[in-house]
C-alpha cells in the first residue's frame, strides 16, 4: 500500500507542471524568508498591536518616533519581498518551463513578465502618474495562482513555437541577436493571450480576490454549521495551498463579523466563554485551532525537524520554526515546497478537518470553551487558544495535545516525501 | 544541522512559548477586564463644552434647571484643561449615576480656527482621561456656541481612534457658527471648507440637533442665522438624522441660549433620559 502510494506520488512529481512548481517556489524561497522576517518582527514584536509591544507595555519605554521608523523599514522589506511575488514567479515558472524543453529560458521569462503585467493592467486608478497603474492583488504573494499558471503556459507556447537551445557558457553577441529574434512568434502569442485576459478582467468588471472569495469567506465568518465551517475552511485551505492565501489573511485579519462580535460581547459580559451564542463559529474554529498559519505549518515544522535529513530542509525548518509560531509560515510553504506539492495536500486537508472536528467534539461535550475572546496579533500559536478564551488551562493542554497529534499524523507523509524525492533525485542524476 | 539541534531547536520554542503564558495572561487578563467594565457599563454621560471666553462655570444655571424636580439629581464634573493639557477636576460623579454631566473649559477660550483646533486638541486629552477613568460605552455631546465647532472638529479628527469601543449616541449643539460670521454661504471660511472635506468621518449612526436662537428674523444676536444652518451641508445625509430647531421669544439671545426655557426642555428631551424614580412607578401595575 506504502509503495503504492509512493509509486503515484512519483509518478505524479514527474509531471512537467510539478516539477516547474517545486523548482519555482524553493527558488523563491529565501526572498519570501526575508519577508516573513520582516513580518514576524512586525506582527508579533514591534507593531502597536503586536503581542509583545503590548505584553510588556513597550509604550511606556519606546518613543513612538523610534518605533514609526522601525516599523517603517520593516514594512518596506515585506511590500519588497511579498507585493510583488507575482512577476517573479511568473518569470521563474516560464523560465523553467522553457528549460525544461530546452527553450530559451530567458526570454520565455520576460515573455511571461510582460503577458502578467498586460493582464493586470488597471487604468481606473486615480493617480497613475505617483501609483503603478497595474492591479496590485494580481501580483500578491497571495495570489501568485494566476502568475504560475500563466508563466507555465508561456514557457510551453516557448516549447511549441520557438526553437531549441543548447547550452552557451557565455553567448556571442551575433548569437544574441538571433535568439531574441526567435523569441518574437511565442512572444507575440503570449502578448495576445495576456490582451484577452485583460479584456476579460475589464469587461467583466471582476474585482480579482475580493469578490470572488468574499462569499466564503463570509459562511466561515458566520456559520454555526460544523459541517459548513469544516467544508469552507477545506476549500480555504486548498486555495491556500495553490497559492490564493487570500481568504485565510482576510480570515487572520478581520475578526469582526457580527457572529464573532456577539460571541466577543457575550463572553467579556461573563467574563468566560461557556455560553457564547454561535459556539461553533466556522472561523473561530479554523483560526484558532485548524488554520495553517495556527497549528498546522507549526506541526509540520516539527515533523521536518524531527525527521528528515536533508540539512537544507532541516535549515529552512529551522528558520521558519520561530516564525511559524508567532502565525507567519509563508517561507517554509514556499520553501519545503508545500505550495503545489500533492504529497502534502491531503495529509494537510485530512489535519484541517480533523482538529476543527475534534475541537467542536469537545466543545459539544463541554469539555473545552469557545475562543472568543480577542487575541494580539502574533501571541505564540500554542498559547493562542488559551488567550482566546481568558485562561483555560485545559484550553492550553488540549492546543498542546493536539499539536503533538498533528506531529504524528505528518510523520508518515514527510517519510514518504523524502522516498518521493529520493526516487526523483536518482532519476535526475541520471 | 544536525539532527540533536532540531530537538533543540523545538524544545527552545516549546518553552519560550510556554515561559511567555505569564505576561501574555496577565496582560489578557487586565484587558479583557477593562473591556467587560466597558460593555457592562450603562454609564452615558453628556460631556459640554462652552463657547469662547466662557469658563467652566457657564452652565451652572442650566444644570440647576435640569436638576429642578429631580428625584435623582444628575451629579455635575467640571474639567478645566489648561495650555500643556493637565486636567483641574471640580465636582464628582455619583457612583449610581447613569447621566452625569460633565463640563469641559479650557484655559485658552479664545475665538478662532486656529484655537478651536488647539481646544479639540485639549478636549481629546480630557476625553481620553474620561474614558479610561470611567469605562463608559456611550456618551452623548452638548456644545453652547463655539463649543460646538469644537465637537464637530473632534469628530473628524479624534473620534475614529476611540470608535471600537466607545459610542456617541446624539450631538447637540446650541448656536454654533459652523461659517463664522459669514452670512452667506458661498463665502466658506475655512474651518467650514474643513468640515465639509472631512464630513465623511462623521459617525454614521449620530442623531444631531442643531439650535439657534432667533432674536431677529436672520440672528441671534451675535451668530447669523445662515451660518448656524451651515451646518446642515455637514450633518445632513452624512449621520442618522439631522434636524434644526429654531427657538424664538425669552431669552433667544445668544448668550442667553444655555437658560433658555425650551432650549433647557429640548435637552431634557433629547439628551437626558425619563427621571428614573417616576418611570418605574409609572410602570408598576395596577392592583
Amino acid at each position: 500500500m506504502a509503495e503504492r502510494f509512493e509509486f503515484i506520488f512519483y509518478w505524479i512529481s514527474k509531471k512537467s507542471f510539478f516539477r516547474v512548481a517545486q523548482r519555482t517556489f524553493i527558488t523563491l524561497m529565501p526572498l519570501l524568508l526575508i519577508g516573513v522576517m520582516a513580518q514576524t518582527l512586525m506582527t508579533a514584536f514591534i507593531g502597536y498591536d503586536s503581542w509583545l509591544y503590548n505584553i510588556s507595555y513597550a509604550y511606556q519605554f519606546i518613543p513612538t518616533w523610534l518605533s514609526d521608523n522601525i516599523l517603517y523599514l520593516l514594512n518596506s522589506v515585506r511590500f519588497a519581498s511579498f507585493n510583488l511575488a507575482g512577476l517573479l514567479v511568473a518569470y521563474l515558472a516560464a523560465g523553467y518551463t522553457a528549460k525544461l524543453f530546452q527553450k530559451d529560458a530567458q526570454m520565455a521569462g520576460i515573455t511571461s513578465v510582460l503577458t502578467l503585467l498586460t493582464a493586470s493592467y488597471n487604468g481606473n486608478q486615480p493617480n497613475p502618474a505617483s501609483t503603478l497603474p497595474f492591479n496590485a492583488q494580481l501580483l500578491d504573494m497571495n495570489m501568485v495562482l494566476l502568475p504560475f499558471l500563466l508563466g507555465y503556459l508561456v514557457g510551453n507556447i516557448f516549447r511549441w513555437l520557438a526553437p531549441k537551445q543548447g547550452h552557451q557558457r557565455f553567448e556571442q553577441l551575433a548569437g544574441l541577436d538571433v535568439r531574441v529574434w526567435q523569441a518574437a512568434k511565442p512572444m507575440l502569442v503570449a502578448l495576445v493571450i495576456g490582451l484577452l485576459l485583460a479584456l476579460g478582467i475589464y469587461l467583466f468588471k471582476t474585482k480579482i480576490s475580493n469578490a470572488v472569495f468574499n462569499s466564503l469567506i463570509s459562511t466561515e465568518l458566520s456559520t454555526n454549521n460544523i459541517l459548513k465551517g469544516v467544508g469552507s475552511a477545506l476549500l480555504i485551505t486548498l486555495l491556500a495551498l495553490i497559492g490564493i492565501g487570500y481568504p485565510v489573511v482576510a480570515l487572520n485579519n478581520s475578526n469582526n463579523s457580527g457572529a464573532a462580535v456577539a460571541n466577543m460581547n457575550n463572553a467579556l459580559i461573563h467574563s468566560n466563554s461557556w455560553q457564547v451564542p454561535y459556539k461553533y463559529l466556522g472561523s473561530e474554529l479554523y483560526t484558532g485551532y485548524a488554520s495553517l498559519s495556527s497549528l498546522v505549518a507549526l506541526a509540520l515544522i516539527i515533523t521536518v525537524l524531527l525527521v528528515m535529513h536533508n540539512r537544507y530542509k532541516r535549515r529552512l525548518a529551522g528558520f521558519s520554526l520561530f516564525p511559524a509560531m508567532f502565525g507567519v509560515p509563508t517561507g517554509f510553504l514556499a520553501g519545503l515546497p508545500v505550495l503545489f506539492n500533492p504529497v502534502y495536500l491531503l495529509p494537510i486537508l485530512i489535519v484541517v478537518a480533523f482538529n476543527m472536528l475534534l475541537s467542536a467534539l469537545l466543545l459539544w461535550l463541554n469539555w473545552i470553551p469557545a475562543v472568543a475572546f480577542p487575541v494580539l496579533v502574533g501571541t505564540p500559536q500554542p498559547i493562542a487558544p488559551f488567550v482566546a478564551t481568558n485562561g483555560s488551562w485545559r484550553v492550553l493542554v488540549y492546543s498542546i495535545i493536539l499539536l503533538v497529534i498533528d506531529v504524528c499524523w505528518f510523520r508518515p507523509w514527510v517519510k514518504l516525501d523524502m522516498k518521493v524525492q529520493e526516487r526523483v533525485a536518482n532519476d535526475e542524476k541520471e | 544541522m544536525k539532527k540533536n539541534k532540531g530537538y533543540w531547536l523545538i524544545l527552545l520554542a516549546l518553552l519560550l512559548s510556554l515561559a511567555t503564558i505569564y505576561p501574555t495572561y496577565a496582560w489578557m487578563r487586565d484587558s479583557n477586564k477593562e473591556m467587560s467594565q466597558r460593555r457592562q457599563s450603562k454609564m452615558t454621560p453628556v460631556i459640554m463644552l462652552p463657547g469662547s471666553s466662557a469658563s467652566i462655570n457657564r452652565f451652572n444655571q442650566l444644570v440647576t434647571l435640569l436638576n429642578q424636580n429631580r428625584k435623582e439629581k444628575h451629579s455635575l464634573l467640571k474639567i478645566q484643561v489648561d495650555q500643556t493639557g493637565k486636567l483641574t477636576y471640580t465636582g464628582s460623579i455619583n457612583r449610581n449615576d447613569h447621566q452625569p454631566l460633565i463640563v469641559v473649559g479650557f484655559s485658552n477660550n479664545h475665538d478662532g480656527y486656529s484655537n478651536i483646533k488647539k481646544q479639540a486638541y485639549w478636549l481629546d486629552e480630557a476625553f481620553y482621561q474620561l474614558s479610561e477613568d470611567y469605562h463608559f460605552r456611550n456618551f452623548v455631546a452638548f456644545g453652547h456656541s463655539n463649543g460646538g465647532l469644537i465637537w464637530t472638529y473632534w469628530l473628524e479628527h479624534y473620534y475614529h481612534s476611540y470608535d471600537d469601543e466607545l459610542n456617541i449616541k446624539r450631538l447637540m449643539t446650541l448656536g454654533s457658527p459652523y461659517n463664522f460670521k459669514e452670512n452667506s454661504i458661498k463665502m466658506k471660511t475655512q474651518m467650514y471648507s474643513d468640515f465639509l472635506k472631512y464630513r465623511k468621518r462623521l459617525p454614521k449612526h449620530l442623531l444631531a440637533y442643531n439650535i439657534y436662537g432667533g432674536e431677529s428674523y436672520t440672528s441671534d444676536g451675535l451668530v447669523p442665522e445662515n451660518s448656524v444652518l451651515a451646518g446642515k451641508y455637514i450633518f445632513q445625509n452624512q449621520v442618522k438624522s439631522y434636524m434644526a430647531i429654531n427657538v424664538t421669544g425669552d431669552d433667544a439671545q445668544h448668550s442667553s441660549l444655555p437658560q433658555n426655557t425650551q432650549v433647557v426642555n429640548l435637552f431634557k428631551h433629547y439628551l437626558l433620559d425619563k427621571d428614573k424614580h417616576r418611570l418605574r412607578f409609572k410602570l408598576q401595575p395596577r392592583r
